[in-house]
Order: C-alpha cells, then sequence, then structure tokens
C-alpha cells in the first residue's frame, strides 16, 4: 500500500492555494503537513480526499486514482462537524452506514470507541449539548469507525485539554501501531516531531521543506549549541565567531559552522575558569527548522 | 457510481425529521386542526339545522314552536279550507276591527302569541306575513321563523287538498321544482363555482408543500454547511448523493405527512358521519333546510354535479398524472432550493439568499391562481393554458386542471414533459454546480457565480 500525491495544485481566483505539491508515503506510519495558517494544508487534505477538485496533479492510493467515496478513509475535520440537532447515537450508525458497515458491526465499534474515549455517557445526547472537547472526541470515533487504512487528522489536538490532548496521542499511537497510513496536520511542532517520521512544510501554497524528519536534522548536523554559565560568556562567544540565535532564562542559543568552533569556545570558558552549566550541542528542532524555512520562504 | 449512498442518505433525512420537534408539533397541530375541520363539516349543519331529524321531528311534530300558545289569524277573503292545528298552539279567528289593536298588542305584549295575515286568494297568489313580539327574549325571531314555516306548509297542504289533489298526490303536488337557466355544453352554477375555487384551493395546497419542503432541504443544506458536517460527509459520498438522498427522503417526509393528514381527515369524517349531515342527508332534511333558506337545490344532484365538475377525481389515470406532476415539481423547486442551501455559508445568509427562489414561485403561484378567479368572461383564457405549460406555475396549475378536464391528456402529457425537462435541466445544473460549491465558505453566492465555478472546474 501507498499514497502517492503528485504534482497537485489549486487556484481560487487569482490566488494559488497550493502549488504543486508532491510527497509519497510509501509504507505505514505518520505523515505531518505543517504550514503556516493559510499555507494550503486543508486545501491539501481536500484535494486529498477528494472534497476539492485539482487543477493539476493527481493522488494515487496503491497506484491508482484516489477514490476516497469508494475507500475506507477515516476523516478528522479540522472545523469540527456534527448535526446539532441530532443524537449522537443515530449520528454515530449513519456515519458508519454511510461507509458500509452494517448495524450490528457498528454498534461493536460504537460501543468501543464510546467506551475508550469516555464518551459513553453521552450517546443519547444531542451534539449541542456536548462540549466542544466531546464533540471532538465523538467525531474523532466516527474517523476511525470502519477501522479505516487511510486516517486524516487535520489539527487533532487543537483545543483540547492536557488530559484529553493525552489521550488522544494514546489513540493516535495505538492507530500507528495497527500499520495504518495517517497523515496528521498541526501547528504544535513537538506533537508532530513526537509522532511523525515524514513530513512537508508549507508556506503560502509552496512546499518549503519535505522528507524524513531524522534525515533532515542529521543532514542539518548538530549546528545548535546551548550554553549556560553563571558569569558572562558573550564576549567569548563573540571571539569564536558563534552567531547568537537566543536568549533564553534556559540558556543561550548559537548556531555554530563547524565541530571546532564549540571546541574551541568551551576551551576559552574553561580556561576563563567559567563553569558551564548546561553545554549541549544539538540537532535543529523541528520549530527552529520551520521558522527558518518559512521566514526563508516569506523573504523570497 | 456518483450517488452512491443516496439511500443511507434518505433514510437518515426521512428518519431524523419524523424525530424532530418541529416535525412532530406541527403535524400534531395541523391534525388537530384537520380532524376539527373535517368533523365541522359534518356537525356544523346539523347542529345549525336542529340535530337529527332537523328543525322538525321525524313524526312531522312541532319542536322549535312548541312555545307559541296562541296565532291570531286575520285572513282578507274567506278561505275555502281550514288551516290544520299545530299541537300546543291555538288558532283564533280575529276581525279587521280588530286587528291594529291586536298587532300592537303583539309587538309591544309579553306574551309568545304571533299573528298571521293572510291576503290574495281567488285568482290572486295567496300572501302570507307572520308578525311577532318584539322582544326576542319573549319569542325568538329564530323559532319565530320555524314556526311561520310549518305554518305556511300547512296551508299550502291544505290549499292543495281543497282543489281537489288526493292525500296521496300531495307529496308530488309539494315537491319543489328548481330550474336552472344555462347553455347546452356550458357550466352550471355548481360548476362554476368549482372551477373557480378548485383552481385556487389546489394550488394554495400544492404551493404551500412545495415550498415548505423546498426550504427544509435548502436549510438541512445550508445546516450541513454551516456546522461542517459536509466535510464528513464527503469523504464517504459524493455531494450528488447527498442532495439526491436528502431530496428524496424529503419527499418521502412530504408523503407520509400528507398521508398522516389524510388517514386523520377522513378518520375524523367518517366519526363523525352519523352525528353530522351524511345522516341529515339521509332523513331527507336537507330539503327541508334547503327549502326554509328558500333556495331551489333541494333536488339537485350535488355529488353528479361535482362528479361532473372534477372528473379527474373518479380517474386513475388522470390522479396518476396529478402524483407525477406534483412529484416533478417539487423536485424543480427543490433541486434550486438544494442549490441555494449550498451557496451559503452561514444560516444567516439563507433566508436571504432564498428570495429569488421564493419570488420565483410565488409568480408561478400567482400566475395558477388569480387567472382562474377572474376568469369571468373566459378573457383569461389564454393565460390560464399559458399556465399549464409554463414549468414555473404548471405544478400548481396543472393538477387542477387535470381534475376538472380542462386538459386533454395530450396537452397534459405534454405540460408534464416540459415539467421533465426542466427538472432535467434543474438536475444537470445542480449535479454540475453542487459539487463545486458545496466546500465554498464567503459570501453567498449567485446563481451565474455558481455556473461560474462550475464551468472553470470542468
Amino acid at each position: 500500500m501507498s499514497l502517492e500525491v503528485k504534482h497537485i495544485s489549486k487556484k481560487f481566483g487569482e490566488y494559488t492555494a497550493v502549488d504543486d505539491l508532491s510527497f509519497e508515503i510509501a509504507k505505514p506510519g505518520m505523515f505531518a503537513l505543517l504550514g503556516t495558517n493559510g499555507a494550503g494544508k486543508t486545501t491539501s487534505i481536500r484535494m486529498i480526499l477528494g472534497m476539492l477538485s485539482k487543477d493539476t496533479g493527481e493522488v494515487l492510493w496503491n497506484g491508482e486514482p484516489m477514490k476516497p467515496a469508494q475507500e475506507n478513509v477515516g476523516y478528522l475535520a479540522e472545523d469540527r462537524g456534527l448535526y446539532p440537532k441530532y443524537n449522537i447515537l443515530d449520528q454515530m450508525y449513519f456515519f458508519a452506514s454511510l461507509k458500509g458497515i452494517k448495524k450490528p458491526e457498528a454498534k461493536a465499534q460504537i460501543d468501543y470507541w464510546f467506551g475508550r474515549l469516555g464518551i459513553d455517557e453521552y450517546r443519547l445526547k444531542n451534539a449541542e449539548q456536548l462540549s466542544k472537547g466531546n464533540q471532538q472526541k465523538v467525531q474523532l470515533a466516527a474517523a476511525l469507525i470502519g477501522d479505516p487504512k487511510l486516517l486524516v487528522l487535520d489539527e487533532p489536538l487543537s483545543g483540547l485539554d492536557p488530559v484529553n490532548a493525552d489521550l488522544f496521542k494514546s489513540v493516535i499511537r495505538e492507530e500507528t501501531a495497527k500499520e495504518k497510513f495517517i497523515i496528521m496536520s498541526s501547528h504544535q511542532m513537538n506533537i508532530i516531531e513526537e509522532f511523525c517520521d515524514d513530513l512537508v512544510i508549507m508556506n503560502r501554497g509552496k512546499t518549503v521543506l519535505s522528507g524524513n524528519l531524522n534525515a533532515i536534522k542529521r543532514q542539518r548536523g548538530r549546528e545548535n549549541l546551548l550554553v549556560k554559565a553563571e558569569a558572562d560568556f558573550m564576549d567569548l562567544a563573540a571571539e569564536c565567531d558563534l552567531q547568537l540565535k537566543e536568549n533564553t532564562p534556559n540558556g543561550v542559543c548559537f548556531h555554530v559552522e563547524n565541530e571546532e568552533q564549540p571546541k574551541i569556545f568551551l576551551q576559552k570558558m574553561l580556561a576563563k575558569g567559567i563553569s558551564p552549566i548546561k553545554f549541549e550541542l544539538r540537532e535543529p528542532t523541528l520549530n527552529e527548522l520551520f521558522i527558518e524555512k518559512v521566514g526563508e520562504s516569506n523573504e523570497n | 457510481m456518483r450517488i452512491k449512498g443516496w439511500k443511507q442518505i434518505l433514510s437518515f433525512t426521512y428518519l431524523q425529521t419524523l424525530k424532530s420537534k418541529a416535525f412532530k408539533t406541527g403535524t400534531i397541530v395541523i391534525c388537530v386542526l384537520i380532524a376539527l375541520v373535517c368533523a365541522a363539516i359534518n356537525v356544523l349543519p346539523a347542529v345549525f339545522s336542529g340535530g337529527d331529524g332537523g328543525i322538525f321531528g321525524d313524526d312531522g311534530e312541532q319542536t322549535e314552536a312548541q312555545n307559541i300558545s296562541t296565532l291570531y289569524v286575520y285572513t282578507e277573503n274567506e278561505l275555502d279550507f281550514q288551516l290544520s292545528p299545530i299541537k300546543n298552539t291555538a288558532f283564533e279567528n280575529i276581525t279587521k276591527e280588530q286587528l291594529e289593536t291586536k298587532l300592537n298588542e303583539i309587538t309591544s305584549g309579553d306574551k309568545a302569541e304571533m299573528l298571521l295575515t293572510v291576503t290574495g286568494g281567488g285568482d290572486k297568489n295567496y300572501s302570507l306575513n307572520f308578525y311577532r313580539p318584539e322582544n326576542e327574549e319573549i319569542l325568538s325571531r329564530y323559532t319565530a321563523e320555524e314556526f311561520s314555516y310549518e305554518v305556511t306548509d300547512n296551508f299550502t297542504k291544505a290549499l292543495y287538498l281543497s282543489i281537489g289533489v288526493s292525500e296521496e298526490d300531495l307529496p308530488l303536488a309539494m315537491a319543489d321544482v328548481n330550474s336552472n337557466v344555462t347553455v347546452y355544453g356550458g357550466e352550471s352554477e355548481i360548476q362554476m363555482v368549482v372551477g373557480q375555487l378548485l383552481p385556487m384551493v389546489v394550488s394554495i395546497i400544492f404551493y404551500m408543500f412545495i415550498m415548505l419542503y423546498s426550504q427544509q432541504i435548502a436549510q438541512s443544506i445550508a445546516t450541513e454547511k454551516s456546522s461542517r458536517v459536509i466535510e464528513l460527509l464527503i469523504t464517504s459520498c459524493r455531494p450528488l448523493a447527498i442532495i439526491v438522498g436528502k431530496i428524496a427522503g424529503t419527499l418521502l417526509v412530504c408523503i407520509t405527512q400528507t398521508a398522516i393528514f389524510g388517514a386523520v381527515g377522513t378518520a375524523a369524517f367518517l366519526l363523525t358521519a352519523p352525528f353530522g349531515v351524511m345522516n341529515v342527508v339521509n332523513s331527507g332534511v336537507v330539503d327541508e333546510i334547503t327549502g326554509i333558506a328558500g333556495e331551489a337545490a333541494a333536488n339537485t344532484d350535488v355529488m353528479g354535479e361535482i362528479s361532473t365538475s372534477v372528473p379527474g377525481l373518479f380517474d386513475p389515470l388522470a390522479i396518476f398524472a396529478i402524483i407525477i406532476t406534483v412529484i416533478l415539481g417539487f423536485l424543480f423547486f427543490a433541486l434550486l432550493a438544494g442549490l441555494v442551501g449550498a451557496g451559503v455559508s452561514r444560516l444567516e445568509d439563507l433566508a436571504s439568499s432564498l428570495q429569488p427562489l421564493i419570488l420565483l414561485a410565488v409568480a408561478g403561484f400567482m400566475l395558477s391562481y388569480i387567472p382562474p378567479a377572474v376568469n369571468f368572461e373566459g378573457d383569461m383564457d389564454a393565460v390560464i393554458t399559458f399556465s399549464y405549460f409554463f414549468p414555473i406555475s404548471s405544478p400548481f396549475a396543472l393538477p387542477s386542471a387535470i381534475l376538472m378536464g380542462k386538459i386533454d391528456g395530450l396537452q397534459t402529457l405534454l405540460a408534464i414533459v416540459f415539467l421533465a425537462a426542466m427538472v432535467f435541466l434543474a438536475a444537470l445544473l445542480t449535479a454540475k454546480v453542487y459539487e463545486v460549491i458545496i466546500l465554498y465558505t464567503g459570501k453567498p453566492l449567485k446563481l451565474t457565480q455558481m455556473i461560474k465555478m462550475a464551468k472553470k472546474s470542468n
């Protein structure tokens, strides 16, 4: 199984929402779609799921053009949607029936997911009577019903309290372990770093970075130096040509050009009798990569 | 298949609408109204006519007029016959000299007495004038009139007997003879009334149903858009399946509700029939009522007239054509309403976006409603005929025309074909546009913008 997105584009009038987006998910796992607000993530997801027509390009599922209405696809939309006036259980049966699931099987799955997500007591209530978080849980259950092979989660954790965010994370981990293809869009970089192997970063419809996250990080090398000490070391850092990235209570972060720079800097600190509390050479975080790439893209 | 999943949408739409409070409340309220109206059709005429047997008992005994103690009778010329007495009422002849005094006494008196003057006779017509007390608390106008009818009846019987009519021939001699001036092949009065009322009633009913349910579809689609449920739905089925299922589901709701109304109406009518007008008809009292009212319709074959006026009512093919017309009309407006619903992103915009569609429907409705109502001289015939074939008005105009046999089979077929063609075009437009605009968010779209977007997407 594989999902291939090949050169898809979408324009709304003169505005290019998505410009030549391509990526491939060749094996089960979590794939991240990152981007600023209005970067084109949701439009891309809608094109992948066939909700929106593509101006160019194609989406292939197992080598065939993707037909979401005929495939077993689970989708958790960014703008959560349930019928406000209808009973939750009726809605779940309806969503299950649209996926071709018979009522007894649907009942078993609803029972499981409602129990797993802790929303069993709300099954006979109308959607409008539920809190946003609980509506989000119902939506996740609706996306997961039918055990879809392809799961698309658009900002799944936004608006959740830490306890429920943790619950969602554990469910997502379980689904990942079931060898599913999962596309997740999020603004929360720590979540993406925690879950995703491969990613695409979009800005203003364009792809600014794509590939395997670990490979990208390795390629960039350990270019960040985080230093914390009681004495002032900024003059020494300047002598060593270290570029200041940010100064936080947690320490000062420098950009290093090569592996020699931190060594020389450490020697000079020790020679001056400055003992570092923290001296950490590390790869760039996803957040740093994101800000850097989006910043570069905006400058262009 | 582009409409895979439509059955699930239909089933969900149907069941959820039936479960909704709005449907339950609306249906119950309308059912109660229908039951009351149908019962009233039976009961009210019977109540106003005095219950079982009408104003007179079956044995011909005076009922309402029992409290009139004396009837003073003044005759201008001597009668060749005797008025037969009426139970509990004494008849007392008075002279010309006593007349004025008695009139004054009765008018301002405090007794339930009446005075009768009989003028004419010989080669002149008889004229019977009854006088009653001014104070209605002593003797009501209604009771006085009831009494006068019976005395008049007795007077006529006595007159016929005096000129040699036998007791056996008396009913025949006293039978009402009705006359009606008409043009051969033209319409009778009942036909004319039915001809003017039926199109109005039928067009109002169909207009209300079609618009009510079309707006329901628009609202349902707009709700799905504004609540974002649509995004979840279209991962499992195509947008076209959603609108097809929704329209079919709503049509089924419409049929169900109509069936409920029909059943309740029929049940109320049948249950109240033994107490109502049907019983009165059987007892022959309608003759009396109509006679009392001075109308000459007692022997008129009303049902016969109605069946002549509304031949389609008893023709299965005509009923079938009406059902097809109504369904097509519903589909036409429902498809357009679906597009309107898809073109708005917020429920607040729906009412203003629906206005052009409502105006279109109102125009069609007016075209079917007004011309038949003002067509006294036949000068609106061309407009009426046009309304049968114009797809905007034909859903409202055609059913009554078919019912009344005002349109022949070929014309009916042609009108249905026109309407079906419009439904087909609306369906094509919907199929092209709906999938493109269903995820659109922003200002409400005009039809031209929708078409432009659909063209561009192709």
